[in-house]
């Protein structure tokens, strides 16, 4: 909005020039994330006192004790989260570019869905009587095979056509071949994947909401450098013009992230539940898709890749086939709580590795 | 009138068919039959001999597992016998398509499902369930149906209630005229001989034909006794049920045996056996058990335990509970790395001379048999299908329909709340009622028997496991026992992938943890079994359930102990946190101290937390000097990456909701407060 506002005032009057500020990338980028953190830290409370009085609680599982809290019931703020991501976007985005609508789509998308879960977690009064694993993936899988087909049809996407089904990988300067139509199916993956790591690593106060802001932080980097026409040819990065928006969004996703970080610290007394995880989630996998830098998260992503093979090893391959556990508790935050370490102490440490990941995925920039 | 009939796989599917065939032909002289059935199932030789044309569609059915590849071939098998069928019913065009359910009926009915959806099939259709609980296909069927027949009041629940009518279940005419005198006759059997039926439904019952061939020793002890046992057709590669009955009571070598043993490998005429018969040792079909109370006869009910949803024993425990029958289960047996579903035949025997000897008791139960099915079944069927091949709407059924009784549900988890809410009413498991628990145990060995192990979300021999600790099952802790030492390796692939042995790491600390706690540490194999478990076990959360458990051995000897130390150097801190804290508990000397000194600085705190709850033990017990410990406990490193931080304002309220608990108002908003 303030863009087209700027836009409009510029021409208007000489002593409105100043206002060519907003075709600035950077700067809308910084007011971006400056406006989701300071909404989410100054209407933090009342949203959240707001969802705590429709009873929007979470109801800890109590298998064993292995919590160290005394398990003080926590409120769903996902939306707030949300909210301060579409407000901004809305705010400092050209919205009717592709690449802004799509990732729009993607948060409203995996926001809904986290929110449809949430609901019925909230109105059955119980962890377990969400969506059932099935309904999710479906869902998303069909959501993502629309996104994809948007995404490979020339007419439509975003992104040059030469690039678009080009499959980048880190350290190789040029794209490794054209997956053409097979992008689709790599895309379903992709983002479903990713959100539902995300939606995994959130089970102690502040574990995901860091290494997101660590992850999306790096993504707007590279989103940068594509949307510039003399960094990406010196890098050596296809240059996509327009993907500045996304850099844009990481900003403000990366503000929004602080922010709710602000209320989420250990003890929280909000979470961000599945709206909020599901909605970082499948915006996490579209600008990975968006910037072709889909390998990248394997990397910088590497809490979100351990959390959610621990997931699959334990439950999968452990549980359900071979009849043993590998770890204490899955995914593997609660295997470290079982082992007796603070719930303070593995956030700490995870954002710790997740920081020194991130740096290694800036490394890539330039060793190609 | 032109009739299709379909279902089968079973006698208890086929039967009912061939009965409402029988009696709508004696009525409509004109009337046309087709039955559809698969080939190589019951109905493909019962079907002819009883002068009805038959043909054969492919049928499969539906996979239980959750694995895709069974799943995909019943899909294609479904749609080839989808196509088969449709191409039968515009062919022969009935007016009136019969299913009595079972999978074989399915490519008809969906057939005709899609016909009538394009116009091409008017045929109105009645469905039959002779089961108290429909079969999966009847479920999804029954919304095609114009008209549903029931046995069972209890049906009713899955059905609209507007198309379904009580009809119980149809028996050939013969059954309601059986006589016992003429029966023996036919069948030349002594009058004054007590007649023993062994009969294991229509498919036969390899269990009852085994267990029978071993209680014939104990039999021949009373004189006056003979047997007719109907062994089944049954052949394969495994099994032959007549040559090897015969094999097996040649073996025994008991003299003289064919004058009082008769096996027959089929019998067309059961209702002749059945009048003949002073006992009936049977299966829990609803067939079988509405035969029995039609003829009248006491009956010892074996159910099947591999049987949909378990309704055999449903149906036996009704019989049991109107005292028309006796119900005796099958236990689950250790059989080399196996769990297998037997009978004993020495117990059978007991049971059988038991019942013989109680003349009066067998009389009781004959009356209560016989005051059990409907009789009038059939004319009430074939009115329902007169009134719908008018197409008319016939009165609308006027039933009571019962509420969900607490029966016990049929999945595994759910089954084992039940079994656990049903002890803690009785207020332990000495206060159950005898048959209560006998059928409880049997749920144990049943569960204990099955293969799967992926049956969401935790395995059904594991709920075995559980069941049987919580029933306080003792006659089973040796198959636990023996499940816990086997050491059958598990096929190539899980075991590259982590999997150890066929009797999975979870299952096995169940039967520590669960078996083995409820059961009580009583002799020295479960102790010398535990030991072995905790040194060799590969997985370990066993070795930490074996080092917990053996805390709980009252008398512990020098081999314990040393196992314990043996364990503090295991690679899982789980089993040496474990083993710390029940060296505490059950060391004899003061020489383990030596064996803690390297935990005492260890980076784990929960290490040294074991140290000291085990110095503490070892104080307590008086095998520790204080003073001795007072010179240790200064090594001790104290910081600790766990801390449990309180919230006050949290704890306070628990406070409030627990006083306000108390005094009688439980609050509603107390569960989310605290």
């Amino acid at each position: 909005m303030i863009y087209y506002l700027g836009e409009y005032l510029q021409d208007l009057d000489a002593s409105l020039s100043f206002m060519r500020l907003v075709d600035s990338i950077s700067f809308r980028a910084l007011c971006g994330a400056l406006t989701s953190l300071l909404f989410t830290i100054l209407f933090g409370n009342r949203i959240i006192l707001y969802f705590y009085r429709l009873g929007h609680r979470d109801m800890p599982r109590n298998y064993l004790n292995f919590s160290s809290v005394g398990n003080p019931s926590k409120t769903y703020g996902g939306p707030l989260l949300v909210a301060a991501i579409l407000l901004s976007i809305v705010l400092w985005c050209k919205v009717h570019t592709g690449f802004v609508l799509l990732c729009l789509g993607g948060v409203l998308f995996f926001a809904g869905l986290g929110w449809i879960d949430d609901f019925l977690k909230v109105r059955h009064r119980d962890s377990d009587h969400g969506l059932s694993e099935v309904a999710k993936l479906a869902l998303q899988g069909a959501y993502c095979t629309v996104f994809g087909i948007v995404y490979v049809t020339a007419d439509l996407t975003p992104l040059p056509t030469d690039v678009a089904t080009q499959l980048y990988v880190p350290f190789l300067k040029y794209p490794l071949f054209d997956l053409s139509l097979l992008y689709i199916p790599f895309i379903v993956f992709t983002i479903t994947a990713i959100s539902n790591s995300v939606n995994i690593a959130d089970g102690v106060d502040g574990l995901a909401v860091v290494p997101t802001a660590f992850v999306i932080a790096v993504f707007g980097v590279f989103a940068y450098i594509s949307s510039h026409a003399r960094f990406a040819e010196f890098l050596i990065f296809p240059f996509m013009p327009g993907v500045g928006e996304v850099a844009i969004i990481c900003s403000i996703v990366f503000g929004a992230c602080l922010g709710f970080l602000w209320f989420n610290s250990y003890p929280a007394n909000v979470i961000m539940g599945d709206t909020g995880s599901m909605a970082l989630g499948g915006l996490l996998g579209t600008v990975a898709v968006l910037v072709k830098q889909e390998f990248l998260f394997l990397i910088v992503g590497g809490i979100f890749v351990a959390e959610a093979l621990s997931v699959i090893i334990q439950d999968k391959i452990g549980v359900k086939w071979l009849g043993r556990r590998f770890f204490a508790r899955a995914p593997i935050h609660h295997h470290f709580q079982q082992r007796g370490l603070a719930d303070t102490k593995i956030v700490i440490r995870f954002w710790i590795v997740a920081g020194i990941l991130a740096l290694f995925g800036l490394a890539t920039i330039k060793i190609r | 009138m032109k009739y299709l009939l379909t279902g089968g796989g079973t006698g208890g599917h086929v039967y009912p068919a061939l009965a409402i065939a029988d009696e709508l032909g004696r009525r409509q002289a004109e009337a046309q039959f087709l039955y559809v059935g698969r080939s190589d199932k019951l109905e493909s030789w019962v079907v002819p001999n009883r002068g009805y044309p038959i043909r054969f569609v492919r049928s499969r059915p539906f996979p239980r597992s959750r694995s895709p590849w069974p799943l995909l071939a019943f899909g294609l098998v479904l749609i080839w016998g989808v196509l088969q069928s449709s191409l039968l019913l515009l062919r022969f065009r009935p007016d009136v398509i019969i299913g009595t359910g079972g999978y074989v009926s399915a490519p008809i009915l969906f057939a005709h499902g899609l016909l009538q959806k394009i116009g091409l099939s008017r045929a109105r259709v009645f469905l039959y369930e002779p089961n108290a609980h429909p079969g999966m296909l009847n479920q999804v069927v029954g919304r095609l149906a114009h008209r549903i027949g029931i046995a069972f009041e209890e049906a009713a629940r899955w059905f609209d209630m507007k198309r379904v009518s009580v009809v119980g279940y149809p028996v050939r005419r013969e059954f309601l005229e059986a006589d016992r005198a003429e029966a023996r006759r036919a069948l030349n059997v002594d009058p004054d001989r007590k007649v023993l039926l062994v009969f294991g439904g229509s498919g036969g019952a390899r269990v009852l034909n085994e267990a029978l061939v071993q209680a014939l020793p104990y039999l021949q002890e009373r004189g006056d006794l003979c047997v007719v046992h109907i062994t089944g057709k049954h052949q394969s590669s495994a099994y032959d049920a007549v040559a090897d009955t015969r094999a097996a009571v040649e073996a025994l070598g008991i003299p003289n045996v064919d004058r009082w043993y008769r096996p027959v490998e089929y019998m067309d005429n059961i209702h002749q056996a059945l009048a003949a018969a002073d006992l009936v040792l049977c299966r829990g079909g609803a067939g079988t058990l509405t035969e029995l109370g039609i003829v009248g006869r006491p009956a010892l009910i074996v159910p099947l335990p591999t049987a949909a949803e378990d309704h055999q024993a449903a149906n036996a425990r009704e019989m049991e509970k109107v005292g028309a029958a006796e119900v005796l289960y099958q236990r689950a047996r250790w059989k080399g790395g196996q769990i297998e579903s037997a009978l004993d035949g020495s117990a059978l025997a007991e049971r059988i001379l038991a019942l013989l000897g109680d003349e009066v008791s067998l009389r009781g139960m004959a009356s209560a048999a016989a005051a059990v099915p409907r009789r009038n079944s059939l004319s009430l069927i074939v009115e329902e299908i007169d009134q719908i091949a008018a197409e008319r709407r016939g009165s609308s059924p006027n039933l009571e329909f019962p509420l969900r009784q607490g029966g016990p549900p049929t999945e595994a988890n759910a089954l084992l709340r039940w079994v656990r809410a049903c002890v803690d009413k009785a207020g332990g498991i000495g206060a159950l009622p005898e048959r209560d628990l006998a059928y409880m145990r049997y749920q144990a060995d049943r569960l204990l028997v099955s293969r799967g192990w992926c049956e969401i979300p935790l395995g059904r021999r594991n709920v075995g496991i559980k069941l049987v600790g919580l029933l306080d099952y003792q006659a089973q802790r040796d198959l636990l026992i023996d499940l816990l030492s086997d050491r059958t390796p598990v096929a190539a692939l899980p075991r590259l992938m982590g999997g150890d042995y066929y009797h999975g790491g979870i299952l096995r600390r169940n039967a520590i943890e669960w078996g083995v706690q409820l059961l009580g540490v009583a002799d020295n194999r479960t102790r010398d079994v535990l030991q072995r478990a905790l040194v060799e076990d590969p997985y370990f959360e066993v070795r930490a359930a074996a080092a917990r458990m053996l805390g709980q051995s009252e008398d512990c000897n020098t081999a314990t102990e040393q196992a314990l130390i043996e364990a503090l150097d295991d690679a899982s801190p789980a089993v040496v946190v474990e083993a710390l804290g029940t060296l505490g508990k059950v060391a004899t000397s003061s020489h383990f101290l030596s064996y803690m000194k390297p935990f005492y600085q260890h980076v784990n705190w929960q290490f040294r937390q074991g140290v000291v709850s085990a110095l503490a033990k070892g104080i307590e017990r008086g095998v520790l000097a204080p003073d001795e410990v007072a010179h240790e406990i200064e090594h001790i490193l104290t910081s600790s990456p766990h801390f449990k931080p309180t919230f006050d304002l949290n704890e306070s309220l628990s406070a409030l909701a627990r006083q306000i608990e108390a005094e009688g108002e439980s609050p509603s908003r107390g569960t989310t407060i605290v």
